[in-house]
Formats: C-alpha cells, sequence, structure tokens
C-alpha cells in the first residue's frame, strides 16, 4: 500500500470514532440536526480545554464565522464564559490569486485581540483541499504569535491537497466534487437554518 | 440751503424746468418744478442760470503722490471746482504707481481729509503699469478704486490682457483701456499725415489706436466681459466700436473735449500746449466723433486732465511731455459742441453726468431727493475769455487760453457745501 | 465584482457602481496598515514600476508602500539622472521597460494622455498617477473615499474646491468622480484660474470664496503653484490668500460637521493657514493615510488576476 492510500485508510479509521461517515445526498440537512452537531462540538471543545483564560477563536468568513459564533454562544450558554471572537479574511493570503480569471473579492479582517500567546480556535465551515486553511494559519501568523492553533469544521468533505487536519469535525461528508455546501443563516445572523449543497463550483 | 429759481437740468429724469432745490445735511432733500414758496435757511439765486448735477470727470491725472509740483490732490480739486466737476476719476501712473492698497488709501485720506470734492482712484491694471504682472485689484477695492486701468500706455502681451481683464471681472472692477500700438508711431509727436509730414514732426498714425482698440474690443467679445475705451480719437476707432456695440459686445468708450473742438492744425506753430496723446486728429475724425455724440456711440466725455509746469512744456515740441489740463474747460466746451452741432445739451450733459456715473458703478450725476447734494450753477449766457489768470491748477498747460467762450461755472456745490463760486 | 479593467487611467472611464466597489473594499486594505505585520502575500512575485516623470514625494512613496504591503517587489523611476533627460521619447521608455515584464506600471507624467496610449499598447497593468492637467484618478479615489469614511455616503454632499482649478488634475478627477456618486460640487476661484467653458462641467462656479463656506460639507483646497504667480494669474500671494485663502475667520464660518481637506504638498499662509491646517476639521492626514489603502485596492485588483482586461 503506498503512503497515500494508507494515510486514506487512517482518515477513514479516525472517522468512524466519530458520528459516522455518511453519504450526503444532495438534499438539505435540517436546522435541528445542524443544531445536535454543534452542541457535540461545543462539548467536545469543553473537553478539550482545561481553562478558558488564554482561549480565543477566529472564524473564517463568512461560512466558518457562522459556526464560530454559534460554538462560542453554546460555550457562554454551558460555562458562562464569554470567548473573544473575531473573523479573518483570507483573501489576500490564497495561494492562487492569480491564477484566477478575476481578483476574488476581499472583505474585511476583524480581530479585536491580540493572539500572541494564546490558544487560538480556528473555525471554518467545510474543509475541503486545506488550502484555505494554509493561508487562514499564514494570516494569523502575521498577526502575532499564538501558542497553539486548533482547528474546527463543520463539515469535513475530504479530498485533501495539503496535509492539513482539524482537530474537531463536526460531521465526515461524501459529496461530488463539484458541489458545493453553503451554510444559510437566520434573520438573527447566527442559527444554522440551512446547509445547500448546490451544483455551481466557484 | 436752497437754490431758488434756476433752470434745472437733469439728463436721468428729462427734467428741464425752473424750480427750486432744497439741501439739508448734504442731501438733495426736495427738488420742486415751479418753486416752492421759502423756507428758513441760505438761498442761492440761481435765476437765469442753469442748474445741473454736479458733472463727474472719469479721466484726470491728479498726479498725486509724486509729482506734486504739476499738481496735486488738493489743487487738482480746486480746479475741479471750478470746472463745475464735483466727482474725479484719477488715474494711477503717479509715483509710486497706485498698484497697491497703500496708495489707494493715501489718495482716498487724502482727498477726505482736504476736499470735498469726491476723488475715485482708478487703480493699474499691472503692477508699476510695466504690463507683465497683473496688480493687486482686489485688495486696491477693498481700498477704495472704482475701475482699473494702465493709462498712458497699453499692455503689449495680449495674454496677459485678457487674464487681467477676466481678473477685474473677478472683482466686478471695470477695465478702462488706453489703446496704443507702442511701436506703430513710436517716436511720433502728432497725427501722422500731410501736416507732419510738412512740419518736420514725427507722426503718431491713426492705426496704431484702431489697430489696439480692435484688440481690446475682440477680447471683451471673446470673454463676454465689458472694455471701456478711453479718449478715442480717430473715426475708425469710433467706427469699430459702433459695430462692436451693434454685435452685442459690452464695450463704452469716451473722449475729450480737446478732441472735439480741435485739430491737427492747432500744431502749427509748434505750440506744446497742442502736443497730447492721443493726438489731435483731422477734420473728419473731428466731425466724426461729433456724429458718435450724435448717434450715442459715444458714452462719455472725459478732460484727460494732464498737468505738466512750464518748464517741462516749454521745450521744444519733440520733447514736450504729451498732456494739457482740462478741468476748468470741460462744460465751456461742450457748450461749443452744443453750439457748433445742435445736439441738445442736455444729451450732452449726460456724457458728463449719468453715463459716467453708471459704468464706473457709483452713486451720482443725476439730481434727485436722496442724491448727494452735488451741483453746478452754469451761466449759459455769460461771455468770457479763459486766460493764464483764470486756472486753479498748479500747471496751465491749455491750447484754449485766449479763446471765447459762452456759459461760465458761477457755483460749484459738493455735499452740499458751497466749494466754488466765480 | 469581476474587476473588468487592466488599467486605472481616468475616472471618466469607471461606472458609479465601480467606484463604489473600490470604495468598499478600500476598508479591507486599509485595516492592514494598523497591523504590526504590515504585509500580505497577495501579490508576490509581482513586479510593480514607477515611472515618475515629475518630481512627486507622497504619490510615490504612497504607491511604493501600497505595493510593498502587498509583497510586490517595486522598482521606482525619477525624471532626472537617466536616459529620461537624454531625450528618449516616453513611449521608447516605456517599451524598454515593458521588455523587462513588469506587471504593472505606475505613471505620472507632465502631459496629458501618455498613460492611455501606454495602458492601449503594452500588456502589463498601467496605472495613471497623475497625467498633466488631465486626471489623477488615485487622488480623486483616496478623496472620495475619506468623505464616504467621514459622512457615511457621497449622495447628497456638498463639496466646495477651491484654488487653481484650471491647472489642476485632482479638481478634474475629483468633479468626474463625485458627479458620478451623486455628490454636489462647487468650484471657487477668481475667474483666471477657472477653465474655459467651466459652466458645462455641470458644478456651481463662483468666484467668491465666503458665500460657500455655511454649506459645504467639505471644503478641499487646492495648492497653488508658485510657478503660477509670474505667469500672471493673479498677482501675488497676498492678494490671493486675502480673497482665497483658508483662514480662520473662514473656518469658523464652516458648518459644524464640515471637513477640510487638501492633496498636499500645502502652502501654508497661502492657500491654508496654520489655523486651518491643524484644526479639528482638518482630515488631511486621513487623506494621505488613505491612499495607501485606495492604492492597495487598486494593485490588487489591476493584477489580482489573469484576465482582468477592459
Amino acid at each position: 500500500m503506498g503512503w497515500l492510500e494508507a494515510l486514506d485508510t487512517f482518515i477513514q479509521d479516525r472517522a468512524s470514532h466519530t458520528l459516522g461517515v455518511q453519504d450526503m445526498p444532495d438534499i438539505a440537512m435540517s436546522e435541528n440536526e445542524v443544531k445536535g452537531i454543534l452542541l457535540d462540538l461545543a462539548d467536545r471543545l469543553m473537553g478539550a480545554m482545561d481553562s478558558w483564560n488564554d482561549v480565543v477563536s477566529i472564524g473564517i468568513r463568512s461560512g466558518g464565522l457562522l459556526v464560530a459564533r454559534n460554538v462560542v454562544k453554546l460555550i457562554e450558554e454551558k460555562t458562562g464564559k464569554q470567548i473573544p471572537l473575531g473573523a479573518l479574511d483570507i483573501a489576500l493570503y490564497r495561494d492562487d490569486v492569480s491564477k484566477r480569471l478575476f481578483s476574488p473579492e476581499v472583505r474585511r479582517t476583524d480581530v479585536p485581540f491580540s493572539v500572541d500567546n494564546k490558544k487560538v480556535i480556528l473555525v471554518d465551515d467545510v474543509i475541503n483541499t486545506g488550502r484555505s486553511v494554509r493561508a487562514a494559519i499564514d494570516h494569523i501568523m502575521d498577526l502575532g504569535r499564538p501558542k497553539r492553533i486548533y482547528l474546527m469544521v463543520l463539515f469535513d468533505r475530504g479530498g485533501r491537497e495539503l496535509p492539513i487536519q482539524a482537530d474537531f469535525v463536526g460531521k465526515l461528508v461524501n459529496i461530488q466534487q463539484e458541489k458545493i455546501i453553503k451554510l444559510e443563516a437566520g434573520l438573527d445572523e447566527i442559527t444554522i437554518k440551512d446547509v445547500i449543497v448546490s451544483g455551481a463550483r466557484k | 440751503m436752497w437754490i431758488k429759481g434756476g433752470t434745472i437740468l437733469d439728463p436721468v429724469s428729462g427734467m428741464t424746468q425752473v424750480g427750486d432745490i432744497h439741501i439739508k445735511e448734504g442731501i438733495i432733500a426736495g427738488i420742486y418744478p415751479g418753486g416752492k414758496k421759502g423756507k428758513a435757511g441760505d438761498v442761492i439765486d440761481a435765476k437765469g442760470l442753469w442748474v445741473l448735477p454736479g458733472l463727474i470727470d472719469m479721466h484726470v491725472h491728479l498726479r498725486d503722490p509724486g509729482y506734486e509740483y504739476k499738481e496735486d490732490i488738493i489743487s487738482g480739486c480746486m480746479a475741479a471746482a471750478a470746472g463745475g466737476v464735483t466727482t474725479v476719476a484719477c488715474m494711477p501712473n503717479t509715483y509710486p504707481v497706485n498698484d497697491n492698497p497703500s496708495v489707494t488709501k493715501y489718495i482716498v485720506e487724502k482727498a477726505a481729509r482736504h476736499t470735498a470734492v469726491r476723488v475715485l482712484p482708478v487703480g493699474a491694471l499691472t503692477k508699476e503699469l510695466k504690463g507683465t504682472d497683473i496688480a493687486e485689484m482686489g485688495l486696491m477695492k477693498e481700498a477704495g478704486i472704482v475701475a482699473v486701468s494702465d493709462d498712458g500706455k497699453s499692455v503689449e502681451n495680449t495674454s496677459l490682457m485678457r487674464r487681467a481683464i477676466e481678473y477685474a471681472a473677478t472683482f466686478g472692477l471695470p477695465v478702462i483701456s488706453h489703446c496704443q500700438d507702442r511701436y506703430l508711431g513710436e517716436g511720433g509727436v502728432m497725427n501722422e499725415g500731410d501736416l507732419s509730414s510738412r512740419l518736420g514732426l514725427g507722426g503718431i498714425p491713426a492705426a496704431s489706436e484702431d489697430i489696439i482698440v480692435s484688440r481690446d474690443v475682440l477680447i471683451a467679445g471673446y470673454t463676454k466681459l465689458p472694455i471701456h475705451i478711453t479718449h478715442v480719437s480717430t473715426r475708425t476707432s469710433l467706427d469699430i466700436i459702433r459695430k462692436a456695440k451693434d454685435a452685442g459686445i459690452s464695450v463704452t468708450c469716451d473722449v475729450t473735449p480737446h478732441h472735439l473742438l480741435l485739430t491737427e492744425e492747432r500744431v502749427r506753430g509748434y505750440d506744446t500746449n497742442a502736443k497730447m496723446y492721443p493726438p489731435l486728429r483731422t477734420e473728419e475724425d473731428r466731425l466724426a466723433l461729433i456724429g458718435g455724440l450724435k448717434d450715442g456711440t459715444i458714452d462719455c466725455i472725459a478732460t484727460d486732465h494732464a498737468p505738466h509746469v512750464k518748464d517741462e512744456k516749454d521745450l521744444d515740441f519733440d520733447l514736450a511731455p504729451f498732456g494739457i489740463i482740462g478741468l476748468q474747460t470741460l462744460l465751456p466746451g461742450i457748450m461749443e459742441v452744443h453750439k457748433e452741432s445742435g445736439i441738445e445739451f442736455i444729451e450732452l450733459l449726460k456724457r458728463v453726468t449719468a453715463n459716467p456715473a453708471r459704468i464706473l458703478g457709483i452713486d451720482g450725476g443725476m439730481l434727485c431727493p436722496g442724491a448727494r447734494a452735488d451741483i453746478t450753477l452754469f451761466d449759459p449766457g455769460a461771455r468770457w475769455i479763459f486766460t493764464e489768470e483764470c486756472v486753479l491748477s498748479k500747471s496751465k498747460n491749455s491750447p484754449f487760453f485766449g479763446r471765447k467762450f459762452q456759459g461760465r461755472v458761477v457755483r460749484t456745490i459738493a455735499g452740499g457745501r458751497s466749494i466754488y463760486q466765480a | 465584482m469581476n474587476w473588468p479593467h487592466k488599467d486605472l487611467i481616468a475616472i471618466q472611464d469607471l461606472k458609479p457602481e465601480e467606484i463604489g466597489h473600490i470604495l468598499d473594499m478600500a476598508s479591507s486594505f486599509k485595516e492592514i496598515s494598523k497591523r504590526d505585520i504590515k504585509k500580505v502575500p497577495t501579490l508576490r512575485g509581482k513586479t510593480v514600476v514607477l515611472l515618475f516623470y515629475e518630481a512627486s514625494t507622497r504619490t510615490r512613496l504612497s504607491f511604493e508602500i501600497a505595493a510593498k504591503r502587498l509583497s510586490a517587489d517595486t522598482t521606482a523611476l525619477s525624471a532626472s539622472g537617466s536616459s529620461f533627460s537624454k531625450g528618449e521619447t516616453i513611449m521608447d521608455a516605456a517599451y524598454n521597460v515593458m521588455a523587462m515584464s513588469p506587471d504593472c506600471i505606475v505613471i505620472r507624467y507632465p502631459y496629458a494622455g501618455i498613460p492611455k496610449k501606454m495602458a492601449d499598447l503594452l500588456p502589463c497593468s498601467v496605472i495613471n498617477a497623475g497625467d498633466g492637467y488631465n486626471e489623477h484618478p488615485t487622488q480623486a479615489l483616496l478623496d472620495m473615499y475619506s468623505m464616504k469614511e467621514r459622512f457615511g455616503t457621497l449622495k447628497g454632499l456638498n463639496v466646495a474646491i477651491v484654488g487653481d482649478i484650471m491647472h489642476s488634475r485632482v479638481a478634474r478627477s475629483n468633479v468626474y468622480g463625485l458627479k458620478k456618486m451623486g455628490a454636489s460640487i462647487s468650484l471657487v476661484a477668481p475667474k483666471t484660474l477657472l477653465p474655459p467653458r467651466v459652466e458645462t462641467w455641470g458644478a456651481q462656479v463662483l468666484t467668491e470664496f465666503d458665500p460657500v463656506i455655511p454649506h459645504a460639507d467639505v471644503i478641499m483646497m487646492l495648492r497653488v503653484q508658485k510657478e503660477r504667480l509670474h505667469d500672471r494669474f493673479f498677482p501675488d500671494e497676498r492678494e490671493y490668500s486675502f480673497f482665497y485663502g483658508l483662514s480662520k475667520r473662514r473656518v469658523d464660518m464652516m458648518k459644524k460637521d464640515a471637513v477640510i481637506m487638501h492633496p498636499g504638498p500645502m502652502n501654508r499662509g497661502v492657500e491654508i493657514t496654520c489655523d486651518a491646517a491643524e484644526s479639528a476639521r482638518s482630515i488631511i492626514l486621513d487623506q494621505v493615510e488613505n491612499g495607501v489603502a485606495i492604492r492597495m485596492t487598486l494593485l490588487y485588483l489591476s493584477m489580482g488576476g489573469t484576465s482582468n482586461v477592459d
């Protein structure tokens, strides 16, 4: 077995310890299902952190930020602790900026606290190739020197092109390469109402 | 004060009848055609006299500061008063040149201290009249100028003339233009023609004026801004101005009394009191100018009163400075033109009252209640001979000595004060 | 929005939505200059050549810093001490530079039209940093950004531009831009410094400064070039500053929330006094800060894709 296949098997193995691999049909996941996954993520995070003093959360715009808001809210409801939350825009750190047809949309990075010596919970909605996470890590390094970065994702759809794995995975999913996953928030901009799998890859 | 029984002539209202004028605190309190039964106060008996608005001479050289030996504000205004002139616009070719607010202020303040004649300074168009840099028109306006001019010369650089006109318009200042091509006629001392040839004197062709009149009028048309051409002397210039007015260009002009009464013939004998700029021209030019008064092309009559003392004028014709005095022969001169041409006296009167007031944008030049009491009493029948002894100016350079005039100023009132009495 | 332009030559070429897009993006780039590490790797490996044929400190510096903060490599060439002064034509110089494969040329040139010509003939991005009296688009963009930052919107804003309008590319670009974005403009200058036919520009034109002051939200003072003094457009500095300078008396006449702007460099005491330049209303230094952000935005948009074509 080549080392790539071995890695694949390893992932599958690890995945089987979570909520189980599922073939995601081309239909949305319900609000309650998503709530369940979020609760689970929050619980596991609470289990992994021995203290909250030096914990901060940064969500990658815009799906990751949505997930991070939910997790931070759940932690606050359960422990009373308010974890500082920042938003990261990774457009300027992408490795494919000049290879795309048009310059990607740039939004604001808004991290109103220092990351020096902190445990940063980096949150994204979906991890795929791993390149977005790499860009996010580079960006965080330009903001300061964290003690540790943890990666939390709502969905892991496989398809890595870089050796990057999440510490906290909500759910492993398996969908066709050309489809994309998008979260839709409610009016309060926190509640995730729908998970949409659609055909157009940007 | 009351002026009673005179024939009131007011070109603005058109009044030409006998009546009384009541003056109170320097202002005309009331005009009563037909007279009003007497009230108390000083009474001036004006029976048999013409009662005119105080004259406005829009082109005068007071020579102050710098050339006080020729004239100064005080003597110049005394001569003005003797001529029935109650407002003078004085040109900036003093020393230092009136191209900055300090000199303007000096003139305004000296006049206010010493005379009731209204002295309105004209500021320079260009610094030091050099024709290279625009003068501080805005600051001078704050200090009291009413117009700008480089009188004595033309601005040679056409682009600068254009910018100067535009800059003056920024401050609402009328531009008075002396039109003379610097090179054509350089060295000339009289009108170029048969006479100058025979007399052996250098000539100044009419064209040297016509060319610059044409230029200035065209710039005015292009920029759609007004211009006033001073001391027009040739029939061609007049024609150009007439056509420009017809074309809707905002141009006005003035002539001197001497250009209306004299021709180049006066130069025979080499009398330097016949030497001025623009020079005395031909009879055709003179008649054309009178025609310009008739048809309304000429807006104003102004003297270009230019004092020079005897020592200066008593030189060879070629070397003597240009210029003659004129304040005291203005009204008598107008009377002559009236007699010769038949133009209504009141029409001519407008050229030294309401029209200059309008062009300079000032009050005055009319007799109406509320106006400043600037009034001239003129005896239209008096016959007299103008001599050197009559002259109140410091300089006595006039071509009219010995001339018999009909009509004489007998009293001048400025701001309600009597400033001259014959 | 997919940015469709390879170059930035004139505000006249931009649609209002495009201007809005640039202004929206600029705040993201502004944030970078506030970090400790003022760099993002976005334009790593890109070469930006600055050709400045006119003396300029702040614009050149601004572009260089902007490019470097995006990790691009920059080289600057100025007019003196180079083949430019040896009589080489600008297009020859441009082709020579082009042969060294820059990704972007930022050009400032004393005569109008050259940046457009370069943009049409060269394959790289061309950004106009000021061409003669014609346009200075990045200045107008940073001016508009500064106004929007302060007031939230440009629509309906009353902007007064005061000074040598005739010779100002800053004025022209701002008039084009502000009109597209729905602002109201007043131009104030002595008649000799107003361009011919300025009445057709769609702005209110005045030769007196005081009347606009109580109504203006923005008063933008233009630099009076001392060279102009002796070119006979107005008599001297003291008359100019009396009638058209932003003095303390005039600052006191301004609306409560109105701001003072100036593209720099200032002639203190001529068009603007110390009181005005240092007053709380002045956003002159904000303009400079925003200049870097705007230029970063433009460099990003022009070079951030393979196929940004017109």
